[in-house]
């Protein structure tokens, strides 16, 4: 088996978590998340034949006064960058936590999830325009949730 | 609530350092808790089992540790009571926080230890990074809550992390150190490269090294009815078995004593007593003859492959018949000897004579053809030198021939009458004669007392050609008619002629002229032609030139040159 870290990033309260809670086997208690500002959960799932363990680093959403250990970013294969669709301030954060990620791991995959997906209406959603590696989300009805793990473990993969 | 929480939480942080571990414990705890055994029950079972251990070779270890260092056997039996079981490794990569290898004592699983491993990782990070933000430099080592302890030893590209029922000692650290430092060093290539794949080969021969690493450091187990060993017992059963097996060892080599003592007597008819001392063989008795303490020596040497020493009595008469034939042998043996050594050296002086004699004539004649070579070597040295005298002389008179002729050249370049070729002054156009006159003219005599002056003048003036010349031509010419004879007799004529008179000119008195002229007839040879037809009055004619010191060595040369 093979396993590979991943990261979930993402501005404050943009649904990180209830993402990964929507689709992980098993994890730890919340109170790490906020404590030391991340928490780890698993999901296996086999790509292509392969079979793929995968360590979800949820790491918390940094604010001005609570700064993230930027040891947790090292070492990984991946991440979810995860937006709320809704805040158009957390869309522009994209770019941010890609540079983040890219800093410490240059061969990083990532894929990018438009969370909250529920919130817009059908002419919202048209208005938006997403590329090959990016999802609308939503962790109220489930949609794409896993569609959007899947395609970061093939990229992995690759 | 999120926003409220964090910064009051940050704040509280900042502020107190105690804080911050009260609000890490139950994290840490709480995972660290869930794998770990109570950890008094264990001492106690630990203390039992020393307990039980009774008459145990360790308990007189313990006593005697405690007679030399003065502790009490009680503090010695309580210390190795407290000594932290490790119950789980884990090896972790430290940018991934993926666990590379765990190994875990029988029935002490963790679940998840990959999450574990990860979570773990995560908050090694955590306080990494906060201490580090409290200006402290070292990493965090020590992760205790309760009775469980995470000891996290970090090194290359991984930290390995032992979970103890407790805090462990100096010596349990350095015994982890040293274990974890074997590891790094084997496999720190692999770890460097590890990419999550569990397949690797390395993997299992790591897990193995790790699972003997926690035999070996794990406590004794007790055992409730185990008996109780007395050490008496064991030195005992020894001390039986050595005196065995050196009656054993000693019966062995009587009994082969006794074999051959009974082979000696069916060949020989003698009995003799073999003893054995210090690996060295006695042998005592009465021999009949020399022969058989031949056989003896013989059969004893097959037998034992040794010598031995002679204490057996043996016949005198026989003895001195035995000496004297002995002494009869070797006297032949050496004047055999002696003879043969004496033919071998004359014949050997015979070669070295005849080799010496070959050598010498082959030396002298050597000699010989070396004198020839040198007188020869002389010879052509001497002949060199000669000719190389030469021709520098002919060199020199070169040289200066060719300084004359370039030096006549500029004094006459007005006219065509000087040949440059021989260094002659031909007076072909001066109407010296009539035909058939060997008077000169009187009206060309200026002309050509004012060319032979010059001439004279050039040569004769000049100090350095001055020596060279040895002499002065004057060639008569007449023109093509008439008889050869009378022409050569004319010629003659009017060259002697021309001599007189040149003679009576102050130039040739001032030269002493009058000893180095020479008169010759030239007949008709060289008549002047022109455009086809012969100008018999410019053949009728002199020329005067002059002759050099050595010409005809000069001339040898340069055709020995051109040669």
């Amino acid at each position: 088996m093979i396993r590979k870290k991943i990261l979930m990033l993402g501005d404050f309260a943009v649904g990180k978590t209830s993402l990964v809670r929507h689709y992980i086997d098993n994890t730890f208690d919340d109170v790490y998340l906020t404590t030391i500002g991340v928490k780890v959960s698993k999901k296996m799932l086999a790509v292509n034949h392969v079979e793929l363990e995968l360590l979800i680093w949820d790491i918390e959403g940094e604010t001005p006064s609570k700064k993230i250990p930027k040891a947790y970013f090292k070492g990984a294969s991946g991440a979810i960058i995860v937006c709320d669709a809704s805040r158009k301030e957390t869309v522009e954060g994209i770019r941010e936590h890609i540079g983040d990620l890219l800093a410490f791991n240059r061969e990083a995959k990532y894929v990018i999830a438009y969370n909250k997906s529920d919130l817009l209406s059908a002419q919202q959603k048209e208005t938006l325009s997403l590329s090959e590696n990016t999802f609308l989300t939503s962790a109220k009805d489930g949609s794409q949730i896993d569609i959007l793990f899947t395609t970061l473990a093939k990229e992995i993969l690759l | 609530m999120q926003s409220v929480i964090s910064p009051v939480i940050a704040q509280e942080i900042a502020e107190n350092k105690d804080k911050m571990i009260d609000a890490l414990y139950p994290i840490m705890g709480g995972m660290i808790s869930k794998y770990v055994t109570n950890a008094i029950k264990e001492m106690m079972e630990h203390i039992n089992a020393k307990i039980e251990e009774g008459l145990s070779f360790e308990r007189y270890k313990r006593k005697l540790k405690a007679k030399m260092t003065g502790v009490s056997e009680t503090e010695i039996l309580l210390e190795e009571s407290l000594d932290a079981t490790i119950r789980s490794l884990f090896i972790i990569q430290k940018e991934t926080g993926l666990l590379v290898a765990e190994v875990h004592l029988e029935n002490r699983e963790i679940n998840d230890p990959h999450m574990v491993a990860s979570m773990a990782s995560a908050i090694k990070d955590f306080v990494n990074d906060w201490t580090e933000k409290a200006e402290e430099t070292s990493e965090v080592q020590l992760l205790s809550y309760g009775n469980a302890t995470l000891y996290i030893e970090s090194a290359g590209s991984v930290y390995l992390i032992a979970f103890l029922d407790t805090e462990p000692d100096f010596e349990q650290r350095s015994k982890i150190n040293v274990f974890f430092a074997k590891i790094i060093k084997k496999y720190s290539r692999f770890f460097q490269d590890f990419d999550g794949d569990d397949s690797a080969p390395e993997i299992q021969t790591i897990e193995e090294m790790m699972r003997k690493f926690l035999r070996e450091t794990k406590p004794p187990v007790p055992r409730e009815n185990a008996a109780k060993k007395n050490p008496l017992k064991y030195i005992l059963i020894l001390f039986l078995l050595l005196c065995f097996a050196y009656a054993a060892y000693w019966g062995k080599g009587k009994y082969e004593l006794y074999l051959l003592e009974q082979q000696i007597s069916r060949q020989t008819g003698a009995h003799i007593t073999i003893e054995k001392e210090n690996h060295t063989l006695y042998l005592k008795g009465y021999l009949a003859s020399i022969k058989d303490f031949y056989t003896i020596k013989k059969l004893i040497k097959e037998k034992t492959g040794k010598d031995f020493v002679n204490e057996m009595y043996l016949p005198p008469e026989e003895m001195d018949q035995k000496l004297m034939q002995q002494k009869k042998t070797m006297a032949q043996t050496v004047k055999r000897l002696s003879l043969e050594t004496n033919r071998a050296l004359k014949d050997q002086q015979h070669t070295v004579k005849v080799l010496e004699n070959t050598l010498t004539s082959k030396y002298d004649r050597l000699e010989q053809k070396v004198a020839g070579l040198e007188a020869e070597l002389q010879t052509i040295n001497t002949r060199y030198h000669t000719t190389r005298k030469k021709l520098d002389t002919a060199i020199s008179i070169s040289v200066m021939k060719a300084h004359a002729l370039e030096k006549l050249k500029e004094a006459f370049s007005h006219t065509d009458a000087f040949h440059p070729k021989d260094g002659s002054l031909d007076f072909k156009n001066k109407h010296l004669f009539e035909a058939g006159q060997s008077v000169p003219k009187a009206d060309s005599l200026s002309v050509l007392k004012q060319g032979f002056k010059k001439y004279i003048t050039v040569l004769m003036g000049d100090k350095q050609i001055k020596p060279y010349i040895k002499g002065f031509v004057i060639e008569g010419y007449t023109d093509s008619s008439g008889s050869y004879d009378f022409n050569k007799a004319l010629s003659l004529e009017r060259a002697k002629q021309i001599k007189k008179y040149v003679l009576t000119l102050p130039v040739s008195k001032q030269y002493h002229l009058s000893k180095i002229i020479d008169a010759r007839g030239m007949a008709d040879e060289n008549p002047v032609i022109i455009n086809g037809v012969e100008d018999r009055e410019a053949s009728r004619r002199i020329k005067i030139r002059f002759v050099f010191n050595s010409d005809k060595a000069i001339e040898s040369i340069e055709k020995a040159l051109n040669d």
